[in-house]
């Protein structure tokens, strides 16, 4: 479980995320949805402790800056990070012993074989291509066997397939208990996973929403009724 | 924590590996280790060489400190500062491990930094002293450890600092006032030497070497006491003070590793921005923060936009002329003013530079971006408007540069006129070679490649050129003779050469010609 109460973050010039509260219950899809410059990042970075906040963040009932907290979430971001001089396996390896996973090969290759990847795990990753990288970074992530996973914009440089495999994958994490925190600002790619839904806009919670409270309305309209643009902005279009 | 070792050492491996991934890194790798070993030959050739007495090692322990202090002083006052690289930031923060753990990474890669710079720091003493003197290697293996004892204390210093500032969220000077603080000191030794001494300021090394003034300073006075100890085979001093030195770095990476609070978020930034900084400078891309004007321009319309996008540039950043432009322009000038070379050093050293920074101009950065591919003009027409500015730029360049040879070289009115005409003939040859090198290399190559490639095709394409020339001067076996007719002969060749050049590369300005197949 992930618990965000009253995150604020003040940049400065802007803030970021303004009051944001929300809950991402085990077993559960909750997406964070919103334009640019909503909050999205921000309140994802706060919950991975590379932004420092006002408010409380738990993971697993951890604070979210606790090594115990850390052991427990995978983060996905929207660019992997990567060391571009090791190769898939070298990283492997790496996550796999500061994660201290006993069986970490065995899995790794489970999703290494998915997303057709097994045949590069000696390439380094500054040879492997946008989506490959993608790939390798969703391992990386995985493959710590997280209950709470955070991922930011995840299917950017993805091609059909991989969306596919990654939507299953989520699925399957849900099944069996996991958190899962996702931003996007592409509704039509989540429309079938979704559990929860966090509408933002401006560092602002506009609306946050279960699957079955939504009756007539499809998420879709309910974002763009609340993000609503003004009349010269229609007129544009 | 054995795991952040282990990811240490794979690192320091994968380096390596990639090194040797391909033959053309490996060999210009293995050239430079080739020239670093030959750097310690010096050491191991006795012959004809006195014994090292007390004056020369005193000689090369005053280096040794100052060599490593430089280093130092560079470290302190420099304005981008990261804990780590983005990549071991972003691993270290978010996955499990706790501030004590990362802070402990980060001194053991402390520690790593100052043997790297201790071994700097002692190569030019070495080289200086062991040319004088039979020079024993447990001294140098001795200075090498007393430096990366005493640079430890610094690095650490820099980052606990830096870190509590982060903590504090504000941004500190501590780091600068220490290093302010080391120049003073070492300034008011010279001064009080300086007055010790009679007014003598060859007799300061006097009282560096008889005297134990120098000794009384902390942590710099004790590694000439160590040293010295060291020479005077005095093992208690020298045990005395490396065990200060080590008692001293455990407390400091003791206060290293405790520090407390919250600094993720900047060491992150300045992680990112780093590691952008450090790629940029490892690709030979200058990183400049200027100041970016607000101004407005009137576009040209097609081909004609490119001039009006470089103006336009050039007009934000108030900046003609590039800071290496700049730097090489003054060291152009002060050699020339200072050492008064001949006529042919003076051409020479400036065609050199010309033909290096035709390649590092925006004509290079044009070649290569796909807005300029789409606009709906002749390919021609965008490298000539492309070409403008820099071209005007290597002009400019070039005249000033001679018309200072000229003042301060004693050029005649004559050779002026006719180098400033040959040397502008060859320009457009240069920036021939440029477009050609990039055509013949497409998007395969790296900066280095890049720049040999690019000063290969300019000797090839200027070779004609050079051809012509002698074949006037055997014809007639006197220049002046003949150059009335090689001069225009000279000027209309290399025009038409590089017109030639640039009309058969001029589908590069479309895009087609540039991604490698």
């Amino acid at each position: 479980m992930i618990e965000v109460k009253n995150l604020t973050k003040d940049y400065g010039k802007v803030i970021g995320a303004n009051d944001v509260s929300l809950v991402a219950k085990p077993g559960e899809i909750t997406i964070l949805l919103g334009s640019n410059g909503a909050g999205k990042s921000t309140t994802i970075k706060s919950i991975i402790g590379l932004l420092k906040f006002k408010g409380s963040i738990k993971i697993c009932s951890f604070d979210n800056m606790s090594v115990e907290a850390k052991k427990r979430f995978g983060y996905i971001p929207e660019t992997p990070v990567l060391y571009d001089l090791l190769t898939i396996q070298e990283h492997i390896d790496f996550i796999g012993n500061a994660y201290q996973i006993d069986n970490y090969q065995q899995i790794a290759d489970k999703y290494l074989t998915l997303f057709k990847l097994m045949e590069k795990k000696k390439t380094i990753a500054k040879e492997l291509s946008k989506g490959m990288r993608q790939k390798l970074s969703m391992i990386l992530a995985l493959m710590t066997n997280p209950q709470a996973l955070l991922v930011d914009e995840p299917m950017m440089g993805l091609d059909p397939n991989s969306i596919q495999d990654t939507l299953q994958i989520l699925k399957t994490l849900k099944d069996n208990g996991v958190s899962i925190l996702m931003s996007t600002h592409i509704i039509d790619m989540v429309d079938d996973v979704w559990d929860h839904a966090i509408i933002m806009k401006q560092g602002h919670v506009l609306a946050d929403i279960e699957r079955n409270e939504l009756k007539d309305k499809s998420l879709k309209e309910l974002f763009f009724e609340l993000n609503g643009e003004d009349k010269e902005h229609e007129e544009l279009i | 924590m054995k795991n952040l070792f282990k990811l240490f050492f794979t690192k320091k491996k994968a380096k390596v590996r990639s090194i040797f991934a391909k033959p053309s890194s490996a060999i210009a790798t293995l050239l430079s280790l080739l020239v670093f070993a030959s750097m310690f030959f010096p050491v191991f050739d006795t012959r004809d060489k006195p014994v090292m007495d007390l004056l020369t090692y005193s000689l090369f322990t005053l280096f040794v400190i100052g060599f490593s202090t430089f280093l130092n002083l560079i470290t302190l006052f420099q304005k981008k500062k990261a804990l780590f690289f983005e990549e071991d930031s972003y691993y270290l923060f978010v996955g499990p491990f706790s501030n004590r753990q990362i802070l402990s990474y980060l001194s053991v890669e402390t520690m790593f930094d100052s043997f790297i710079l201790s071994l700097i720091s002692i190569v030019s003493p070495m080289m200086i002293i062991s040319m004088m003197a039979i020079m024993p290697i447990t001294y140098i293996l001795f200075a090498f450890l007393i430096t990366a004892l005493y640079n430890y204390i610094i690095l650490v210093l820099l980052q606990y600092f830096y870190i509590k500032d982060m903590i504090k969220e504000k941004k500190g000077n501590t780091q600068r006032w220490i290093g302010l603080c080391i120049f003073i000191i070492l300034v008011a030794y010279a001064i009080y030497s300086y007055f010790q001494s009679s007014f003598n300021f060859t007799d300061i090394f006097v009282n560096f070497t008889y005297t134990n003034d120098f000794d009384f300073i902390p942590i710099l006075g004790w590694i000439k006491t160590a040293m010295f100890g060291f020479y005077q085979n005095d093992t208690l001093i020298v045990l005395i003070v490396v065990a200060a030195f080590i008692v001293i770095d455990i407390i400091l990476a003791a206060l290293l590793t405790h520090v407390k609070g919250y600094f993720y978020e900047q060491a992150m930034i300045d992680a990112i921005d780093f590691s952008d900084y450090y790629k940029k400078a490892m690709a030979g891309i200058e990183s400049k923060e200027e100041k970016i004007h607000d101004v407005t321009i009137n576009y040209k319309q097609l081909s004609g936009a490119i001039l009006s996008k470089n103006f336009l540039i050039m007009k934000k950043t108030r900046s003609f002329i590039g800071r290496q432009d700049l730097y090489s322009f003054i060291a152009l000038a002060v050699f020339t003013l200072m050492i008064n070379p001949n006529v042919y050093v003076f051409f020479g050293l400036l065609i050199f530079y010309l033909m290096n920074s035709v390649g590092n101009s925006t004509l290079s950065d044009d070649l290569k971006n796909n807005y300029i591919y789409f606009i709906p003009d002749k390919p021609i027409k965008k490298m000539l408007y492309s070409l403008l500015i820099p071209a005007l730029k290597s002009t400019l360049f070039a005249v000033t540069m001679i018309l200072i040879g000229f003042i301060f070289v004693d050029l005649k009115l004559t050779e002026t006129l006719i180098g400033i005409l040959i040397t502008l003939s060859f320009i457009p040859v240069f920036y021939a070679g440029v477009v050609l090198s990039t055509r013949l290399l497409k998007s395969r190559g790296n900066k280095l490649i890049e720049s040999m490639l690019h000063m290969l095709v300019m000797v090839v394409i200027c070779l004609p050129s050079g051809g012509i020339a002698y074949l006037a001067f055997k014809m007639t076996g006197d220049f002046s003779q003949t150059i009335t007719v090689l001069i225009p002969t000279l000027i209309v060749f290399n025009l038409a050469l590089s017109l030639l050049i640039f009309y058969i590369c001029s589908p590069m300005m479309n895009g087609n010609a540039y991604a490698a197949e």
